[in-house]
């Protein structure tokens, strides 16, 4: 089993490292950053925190809504889900966590697209759900427009190419517990970006007002 | 030879033997055919088959012969077989059969009649074309041919359908199903629907055929069962489980069957329908069902089903439950604009099911024949539909349907779409106006109308009155309409709103449109303002007063007043006076004019008011009193023939520190009285009225008038002080009320009078209710003083003074009086009870004195005869029956008991000597001890004898040589006495009674060791005879000696005086010494009650 383990980690480094050639690097020009404010960083960390919470009454609003309440069910959402990362991004290097971001947070906002529309067909109209999740729609494109302008800052454009369509499911039982699989995750992995984002943010404020001092020195690397 | 048992057993074999080879020979040989069966499947050929034993192919054939009826000739057939088709005839058949060898040579023939009853029919085995399953409804759908062809006409068939599943092939159910044989082939199809999903488990069916034919006598019978078809259940994916049935939609109290089909290896832990969890059915090695009960309405996500297997895995599936839809309740349709007809309806009981299993509504049209699928938000309570007015259409007759997955509903309206106009609310509606009576209005109303006439209700409101006005007009497509609303009042503010409805056939208004606003434009004031002049008391001036028109007469804003003054036509002055003074002063210079008031406002001048200065002189004016009526002040006059223009009453009112306001109102000249009301009048406020008549030549005042419009109580107590006071009256005084306290016309006084002490009370009179209070009402009101009779002396007497008007009785106030001492009273009653004594010590002493010698006789007699001594009589009640209870006798004396009671006290004490009757002492305990009192000691004595000479013992002498007879108490109980002690003893027991002459001696002896005093001694001598006691020592050795030996002894016999045999009073102080035996009346009983008394 361990030999395993080595070849899922190396197949999961070498499907990360594709995915970054997939970025295209581009100049560091400002006419694809248009419109990118200078601290998307901050506002990625604060946005983070704000949206773990979101993210967490969204996933009681849905466990409620959803008759899955029961600990058998709930166990079903913890399943990890695929595209989501594994470990704490926040781990990483920043540039590696940023594309980590973008690509989850692409996928998220499909998943949630997908969620709400099977949402409209079993939560009653003006139901609490729907609004939660269109609230929660509306939060993830902020959050990967922050995030692509962080990445646009630091002169990588990411891929906006959309995630290929999954088969849909008929069952609405498996559509429940795919939806909920689907929160579960994000309110764990937004946990963790926020727990990991907030260890960070002392260091962030220190080089904040590093640079309100003018000192001239120059960021180092894009990765520490 | 026949008794030998072994021959006759053979000889029965060898008969049985015979028989059967006789049996044998009449059957005849082995391929005889016999057992002839025939049976028919289409009632027109038979399969006829028989047996006929052959015990090898010997290459046998068989004719058949048959016939039907004589007239016909045989018909044969041969068969190498033991089966032959012959047809189908009615009655019976006789049939020859023939068997022949190889070479054709008959070998055995047999001839049978077969006759119809023994034919048997018994269709064809059916074949089951087609059997599909509709997974979504559990339904297995059954398609077979009927081969009805086979049968050359009508014929009843029945079939017979039997369902199985499982594994192991257990019928569900066996459904019987017919049908009509038509001579064609016919295609059957039926459907059955399972409880459990198809999925769950492997169905299978079969049929067989039956065939009712009335006029074949002959058996029938069924058919073979049909080859078993089956519905295969759900096959699995590797690795994976499902549960069954999927997204299902259900009726609220349905019973649901769930299955969870999983691979092989695997098991289901258990099944759980929402939270609960159900016992499970197994199904198949890899299926197990629950089965729910009563499903309830589940929430709009559906209710979650699961099924968790061992190894881990969890599978689920979702049902959704709720109802049918409900029949569409208050179905209405009507046309806003005759472009659509909106119909609306409540969709009755909620299905709970909502987003694409929610309820779906068709509004169908049966004559244009064309359906609107209805979009409704199934929260909604009221559900609309709309549906197009077609041009030449007048009569609509609407279907609506509602339907979802659980069942369907309908509700039908037939309406005239004329008779159904309910208008939109009139949209952009204006007011206009270009005078100051009419207004131009103006509103939109969507939609074609061309067809109808509307009516249209304006409203038009202000602040005291509302109007509604119908204006009916052509109908126009989507138009303004117009209307003018006349009459209205200069000036005044009105709100308008307008609704309409169809005019010819009124269905419904429509919403009122919103308010506007409007106000008219100004005229000139409609009159003149109420006037009024007041000259000055010199005559200099005279002032004019005039009332503001009211709002309905002003017709627009008043800007000032104009005042004229006239002399025969010709104005003198004139002045303009601006709002909002309502008054003022002209200076006649001692002329007199005729005023005139105009008002004015923005369109002009009021027409003017006028009233003549002239004040006519008026004699012997008098006052009168009005009467309140609660809201108002009833004023009543005598009617004057010399007024001949009217009556004015004015009076003033004044508020706080400002100059009182005039204000009048006048009367036609036949009015003689008149209720005044005002807003301002205020209850308890005495307000003076003056009535003036108007005559030609001038006013004259005619009467003053006083009045309330309430009369409450007085608002204070009068003041009152006591003037005077004597031992039987007071002199009470009190002053008026000031008339701004009256607040009424005073009708009197009521005084309160009763004893009271100050301070003892503070409540009032009429709260304490007390008896002796005295009212005393004071009706003159010109009496200011009162004096109170009656009354006792030096006593303190409350006060309390009120008056009172027919308002009420006003607050009071006390006064607390103190009448004078009543020294004759006194007097007398000190004379009164002392000359009451002297006359009666008086006429005692006189009567005394006349009745001296019989007093003393009877109370002090020389010598007392205690037997005519009524003091020692005793009371009849007290010794009734007990002639022991008197005086001694003087009888020879019979000896008694006297009971000697020992006590622990150490003071010597003469108790009373109890007097025991014989009877008593028979009672005694034979040991001689009581046993209530441990030292109770009985003497016997006898009285002293006083002829016997006395002669005077020695002190030393022992008690015993007196010539009394002592009868020493220790002789009686010796036996009680230790000899040990006897000296000691001896001295106190056999003390007993002694005279008591030797009672010093025997104190002294006892008391040697106890040391008495003299007052010990004095209280343990007792009693003593009024004689010096050392005489009776020397003169009286009978006396009686009480010696208490011990300090338990108290009992002693009974004193006797010295010169009678009456027993004494003891000492005072033994009378509360409890009495060791006094359970019945003593002796000293007597006595001892007497210092009580």
């Amino acid at each position: 089993m361990p030999w395993n383990v080595k070849t899922l980690s190396f197949l999961l480094a070498l499907s990360q490292g594709l995915f970054i050639q997939c970025l295209a690097h581009v100049n560091s020009s400002t006419a694809p950053c248009r419109g990118c404010h200078r601290n998307s960083l901050d506002k990625i960390t604060a946005k983070t925190r704000h949206m773990e919470k979101e993210a967490k009454e969204l996933f009681r609003s849905y466990l409620t809504h959803q008759g899955l309440l029961t600990s058998e069910l709930r166990r079903l959402c913890d399943e990890a889900i695929q595209w989501f990362p594994t470990e704490n991004i926040t781990d990483q290097p920043k540039m590696v966590m940023l594309q980590e971001l973008y690509r989850t947070l692409v996928h998220m906002k499909d998943a949630l697209e997908n969620i709400k529309k099977q949402q409209q067909v079993l939560s009653t109209p003006g139901a609490a759900l729907l609004g939660r999740l269109e609230s929660t729609q509306w939060a993830v494109r902020g959050l990967l427009s922050n995030t692509f302008c962080a990445l646009c800052l630091k002169g990588v454009l990411p891929n906006s190419r959309r995630t290929p369509e999954r088969p849909a499911v008929t069952n609405t039982f498996q559509q429940k517990i795919d939806g909920c699989k689907v929160l579960r995750n994000y309110s764990k992995f937004l946990e963790k970006l926020a727990r990991g984002s907030g260890k960070k943010a002392p260091q962030a404020l220190r080089d904040q007002r590093k640079r309100r001092k003018g000192t001239k020195r120059k960021e180092g690397s894009l990765h520490s | 030879m026949w008794d030998n048992p072994s021959l006759r057993c053979l000889l029965a074999i060898a008969f049985l033997h015979l028989l059967s080879l006789i049996y044998s020979q009449e059957t005849g040989f082995p391929e005889e055919p016999g057992n002839l069966k025939c049976i028919t499947h289409d009632l027109n050929r038979m399969i006829c088959s028989w047996d006929a034993t052959s015990s090898a192919n010997l290459g046998l054939t068989y004719k058949i012969c048959y016939t039907n009826s004589e007239p016909f000739s045989p018909v044969c057939t041969e068969t190498e077989g033991k089966r032959a088709d012959l047809p189908v005839a009615m009655g019976s058949t006789n049939i020859q059969i023939t068997t022949l060898n190889a070479s054709g040579t008959p070998l055995a023939t047999e001839t049978f009649v077969l006759p119809e009853e023994n034919v048997s029919l018994i269709p064809f085995t059916p074949q089951i074309l087609n059997l599909s399953a509709d997974f979504s409804t559990y339904t297995l759908y059954l398609k077979w041919n009927d081969s009805g062809s086979v049968f050359q006409h009508e014929l009843d068939a029945s079939w017979q359908i039997q369902i199985l599943y499982k594994e192991t092939m257990e019928t569900v159910t066996l459904i019987n199903y017919e049908s009509k044989l038509t001579g064609k082939d016919s295609i059957l199809f039926w459907n059955w629907t399972s409880d459990i999903p198809l999925e769950c488990t492997s169905y299978y069916v079969k049929i067989r055929c039956y065939i009712n034919e009335l006029y074949f006598t002959g058996r029938k019978e069924w058919s073979e069962w049909s080859p078993v078809r089956t519905v295969p259940e759900k096959d699995t994916k590797p690795n994976s489980a499902m549960v069954f049935p999927q997204d299902k939609v259900v009726l609220v109290g349905s019973n649901v069957t769930f299955c969870c089909l999983y691979n092989e290896g695997k098991s289901v832990k258990f099944m759980n329908y929402g939270s609960e969890s159900y016992p499970l059915l197994r199904l198949s090695k890899w299926s197990s069902a629950i089965k729910v009960q009563n499903v309830n309405a589940s929430i709009p996500s559906g209710t979650n089903i699961l099924c968790s297997l061992v190894p881990d895995d969890l599978e689920g599936t979702v049902l959704f439950v709720g109802y049918a839809p409900d029949t569409p309740q208050n179905l209405n349709c009507e046309t806003r604009t005759f472009i659509t007809i909106t119909c609306s309806w409540n969709p009755g009981r909620p299905t709970a099911l909502y987003t694409k299993r929610q309820t779906k509504y068709i509004l169908f049209e049966r004559i244009s024949r064309e359906k609107v699928t209805c979009k409704v938000d199934e929260l909604n309570e009221k559900h609309h539909c709309d549906f197009p007015v077609h041009a030449n259409q007048k009569i609509y007759n609407f279907t609506l349907g509602a339907s979802n997955p659980l069942g369907q509903a309908e509700s039908s309206l037939l309406i005239d779409v004329n008779q159904r106009v309910h208008l939109e609310t009139p949209d952009k509606f204006t007011v206009s106006t270009n005078s100051s009576t009419n207004a131009h209005l103006s509103w939109y109303i969507p939609g074609n109308f061309i067809k109808i006439r509307l009516l249209c209700q304006i409203e038009i409101s202000n602040s005291n009155s509302e109007q509604q006005l119908n204006v009916s007009m052509a109908g126009a497509e989507n138009s303004n309409y117009r209307a003018r609303v006349d009459a209205l009042h200069p000036y005044g503010t009105y709100t308008f709103r307008v609704r309409c409805s169809a005019s010819e056939y009124f269905w419904r208004w429509s919403k009122w449109s919103e308010g506007k606003k409007l106000t008219t434009l100004e005229a000139p004031p409609a009159r003149g303002p109420d006037i009024w002049r007041q000259r000055s008391p010199v005559g200099e001036t005279l002032t004019v007063f005039w009332k503001p028109l009211l709002l309905s007469e002003a017709n627009g804003i008043i800007l000032s007043h104009e005042v004229s003054c006239y002399l025969r036509e010709r104005m003198l002055k004139a002045y303009e006076v601006p709002v909002p003074l309502n008054s003022t002063e002209i200076k006649l210079g001692g002329n007199d004019c005729l005023i005139s008031v105009t008002a004015k406002n923005r369109a002009g001048s009021s027409p003017p008011s006028r009233i003549t200065s002239v004040d006519l002189p008026s004699d012997n004016v008098k006052t009168e009193l009005a009467i309140a009526t609660g809201n108002g002040i009833y004023i009543s006059w005598h009617s004057d023939p010399n007024v001949t223009c009217g009556y004015t009453l004015k009076w003033c009112i004044s508020s706080g520190s400002e100059p009182c306001s005039v204000d009048w109102e006048m009367f036609p000249s036949n009015a003689i009285d008149a209720v005044i009301k005002s807003a301002l009048f205020q209850p308890g406020v005495r307000y003076n009225f003056s009535l003036y008549g108007c005559k030609h030549n001038g006013y004259q005042l005619l009467q003053n008038i006083t009045g309330y419009m309430k009369e409450l109580p007085p608002k204070v107590a009068p003041n009152f002080t006591v003037e005077e006071t004597s031992s039987d009256s007071i002199l009470v005084k009190w002053e008026d009320i000031p008339v701004e306290d009256c607040q009424g016309f005073l009708k009197g006084y009521i005084l309160y009078f009763a004893k009271g002490e100050k301070g003892s009370s503070k409540t009032s009179f009429m709260e304490e209710g007390s008896p002796e209070l005295t009212v005393k009402n004071i009706t003159d009101l010109t009496k200011k003083s009162l004096r109170i009779l009656d009354l006792q002396g030096k006593t303190s007497y409350r006060l309390d003074l009120r008056a009172y008007t027919v308002g009420g009785i006003g607050p009071s106030k006390d006064l607390y009086v103190v009448t004078k001492e009543n020294s004759v009273g006194l007097i007398i009653a000190i004379l009164i009870p002392v000359a009451v004594a002297v006359v009666l010590g008086v006429m005692t002493s006189i009567l005394c004195y006349q009745k001296r010698e019989w007093i003393k006789e009877t109370f002090y007699p020389d010598i007392p005869n205690p037997e005519n001594s009524k003091a020692l009589q005793f009371q009849k009640n007290i010794c009734e029956g007990n002639t022991a209870l008197k005086t001694l006798e003087m009888n020879p004396c019979t000896p008694n008991s006297v009971e000697v009671v020992e006590t622990r006290s150490t003071v010597l004490k003469i108790e009373d000597t109890e007097i025991i009757s014989p009877v008593a002492d028979s009672e005694l305990p034979e040991d001689g001890s009581d046993p209530g009192t441990g030292s109770h000691v009985v003497v016997s004595y006898c009285p002293p004898i006083i002829e016997e000479e006395i002669s005077s013992p020695p002190i030393d002498e022992p008690v015993g040589s007196s010539q009394v007879i002592y009868i020493d108490i220790q002789s009686m109980y010796q036996p009680q006495v230790n000899p040990e002690e006897e000296p000691e003893i001896n001295f106190v027991t056999t003390a007993g009674y002694k005279p008591q002459m030797q009672l010093p001696i025997n104190n002294t002896m006892k008391m040697e060791s106890h040391a008495p005093t003299e007052e010990d001694l004095d209280k343990t001598a007792g009693y003593r005879p009024q004689a010096n006691t050392n005489v009776w020592k020397l003169d009286s050795p009978d006396s009686p000696v009480s010696i208490q030996s011990n300090n338990e002894n108290r009992s002693f016999g009974s004193p006797c005086s010295i010169n009678s045999r009456q027993f004494l009073i003891p000492p005072k102080d033994y009378e509360d010494s409890p009495t060791p035996n006094n359970t019945g009346w003593s002796f000293t009983h007597f006595f001892q009650n007497k210092p009580n008394d």
